[in-house]
């Protein structure tokens, strides 16, 4: 009886997550504006056949997935390498590192303006690489907090066997921390693949080119151009959660390991 | 807990932590000084410096102190209404009822999609005639002809709704974490002990996890105050103002009217209300590691 209620509440909470998302679908299969229930009258495919159509969207989509995944490449090997100093060593780090996680308590939007005149001086100003650099900065105190939680999980005793055996600091990095902190880059992947795809201020922020719009941009951009087509709207829409929400899925149990700060069994 | 045999000024961890931290060094702080000097110039291309204009002009001003009021209402209701919605979902979760597992993946589903997405989508579904959340209010107000979004307290309602769908899922797994790290003897002693569930959650799960508590508050607390882009894309600030939280007004400012000097004024407020939160996690922060 007991049991049967949690699963019922479980199923209502779960229910709530998900129904706006289905909403979503519904009215980027639906024709035209339609008011009613959750299931169309009728189903159509012209809103994305529109939209994948269009060279534009290609260009939006390849710049997400630049942006998205320069900015793994940059926070993958950075965070590793810190989360491996903080919990390893005794040094400075370790005093600093809790200002490091409660960075992004700081509004990310008052450092915009300043920010985007900063990356101007550099030349850096309205290109792919400024949204990779503050992406990135943007993320990695949290990742190196979740690396180092992952590396304390790693046995000590199988580093020293090692050393013993003559390796250098670096290849311990490569050859054992590395396989052994696997999960940690998981969870890295999929918290950086969450928040960079997902990212629209940054975009706004810095960079105007029509042609280095990444796909959270263009489907703002679609409500002034496209003010009643909801049809269009939502397909574009759908189209832009799919990525993060497959790779959370598939990843979703290192992430979560991640967040409880243990390893997985 | 044991660390790596200790020499004398090893260059090793420094190495190792350097690029991690330039990174934030050079692209949080170090553009934040110029930013903060920017609120103190009048505005215009020839601005004077230093000069107090902006903030006498935001203090004097009736539509600062809305937007203030209205940053207090969101960030309030969010974090009132997600906190308990999402310690019931926590508890639930860390049950360990085998049947359950498959509820994860679809919890924490809101923290994926992208913000923009699901404000557009919540807009659409508080669109004219066409949203169900549109006939939501209807039935709940009994004006049958009710236009949320052109009306300033259903508008606001829409927007807390969407950041509340989404905050849900983030406090729920931050709180199981904090769940799970209570030994499970606890419970079981407690429970030969005769102790009812209920009164295992109060002296048990409840006292061992407010510090968890806390800190997620904390958490929403700061991401909804610094949330432009969701109420951006959901109502844009409107109608006249409504739901134009400080941090819109500054996005607004900066971005669509390109008024640099208002916004990095208004940006300080934040930035104040910021520096307080991460002194509070701070402070948190070595109280846990006082006590661990």
């Amino acid at each position: 009886m007991k049991r049967k209620l949690h699963w019922l509440l479980m199923a209502l909470f779960c229910g709530v997550a998900v129904l706006p998302i289905l909403w979503g679908i519904r009215t980027s299969l639906t024709p035209g504006p339609e008011a009613g229930s959750l299931v169309p009258s009728k189903v159509t495919w012209e809103h994305y056949r529109k939209i994948i159509s269009q060279g534009r969207f290609y260009r939006y989509a390849a710049n997400s997935a630049i942006v998205t995944i320069g900015s793994l490449i940059v926070v993958a090997p950075l965070s590793l390498a810190a989360g491996y100093a903080l919990a390893r060593f005794r040094f400075w780090g370790r005093k600093v590192a809790p200002l490091l996680l409660a960075f992004p308590l700081l509004p990310a939007i008052t450092f915009l303006v300043p920010l985007s005149r900063y990356l101007n001086v550099l030349g850096l100003y309205d290109s792919l690489p400024a949204l990779i650099l503050s992406n990135s900065a943007f993320c990695i105190p949290f990742c190196v907090w979740m690396m180092r939680n992952f590396v304390h999980t790693v046995p000590r005793s199988l580093e020293e066997a090692g050393l013993l055996d003559g390796c250098t600091r670096l290849s311990l990095l490569w050859r054992i921390v590395l396989p052994c902190a696997f999960p940690g880059l998981m969870a890295v992947t999929v918290f950086v693949f969450v928040q960079v795809w997902n990212n629209f201020i940054f975009a706004y922020a810095l960079t105007t080119n029509q042609a280095l719009q990444v796909l959270p941009k263009a489907v703002v951009g679609f409500i002034g151009s496209w003010r009643t087509d909801w049809g269009g709207l939502m397909a574009m829409g759908v189209l832009t959660l799919l990525p993060p929400v497959i790779v959370f899925q598939s990843l979703q149990k290192w992430f979560v390991a991640g967040m409880y700060g243990l390893g997985t069994k | 807990m044991t660390d790596m045999p200790v020499r004398k000024r090893q260059i090793a961890p420094t190495l190792l932590f350097l690029p991690a931290f330039s990174l934030l060094i050079l692209f949080w702080c170090v553009p934040l000084i110029p930013g903060l000097g920017l609120a103190f110039r009048s505005p215009g291309p020839e601005g004077v410096w230093p000069s107090l204009i902006n903030y006498s002009r935001l203090l004097g001003e009736l539509t600062f102190r809305r937007n203030l009021l209205l940053s207090l209402i969101y960030v309030v209701g969010v974090v009132g209404s997600a906190t308990p919605i999402a310690y019931v979902a926590s508890l639930l979760m860390t049950r360990n009822i085998r049947s359950l597992k498959w509820s994860r993946s679809l919890l924490l589903i809101p923290w994926v999609v992208p913000p923009v997405v699901s404000s557009l989508i919540f807009r659409n579904m508080a669109w004219a005639e066409i949203g169900p959340l549109t006939k939501l209010y209807r039935l709940i107000s009994g004006q049958p002809g009710l236009l949320p979004l052109q009306d300033s307290s259903w508008a606001m309602a829409t927007i807390i709704l969407h950041s509340f769908w989404r905050s849900v899922p983030v406090m729920t797994l931050f709180l199981a974490a904090g769940i799970a790290t209570i030994p499970r003897e606890f419970h079981e002693a407690a429970q030969t002990d005769g102790a009812t569930s209920l009164q295992r959650f109060w002296h048990i799960t409840f006292p061992l996890t407010r510090m968890h508590l806390a800190v997620g508050m904390l958490l929403i607390t700061a991401f909804t105050l610094q949330d432009a882009e969701t109420v951006y894309a959901l109502t844009g600030g409107g109608p006249h103002h409504g739901t134009e939280v400080a941090a819109v007004r500054l996005f607004k400012e900066a971005f669509d009217y390109g008024q640099f000097a208002i916004a990095a004024a208004i940006g300080s407020f934040l930035l104040a209300a910021g520096l307080c939160f991460m002194l509070l996690y701070l402070a948190s922060f070595r109280r846990a590691e006082a006590t661990l």
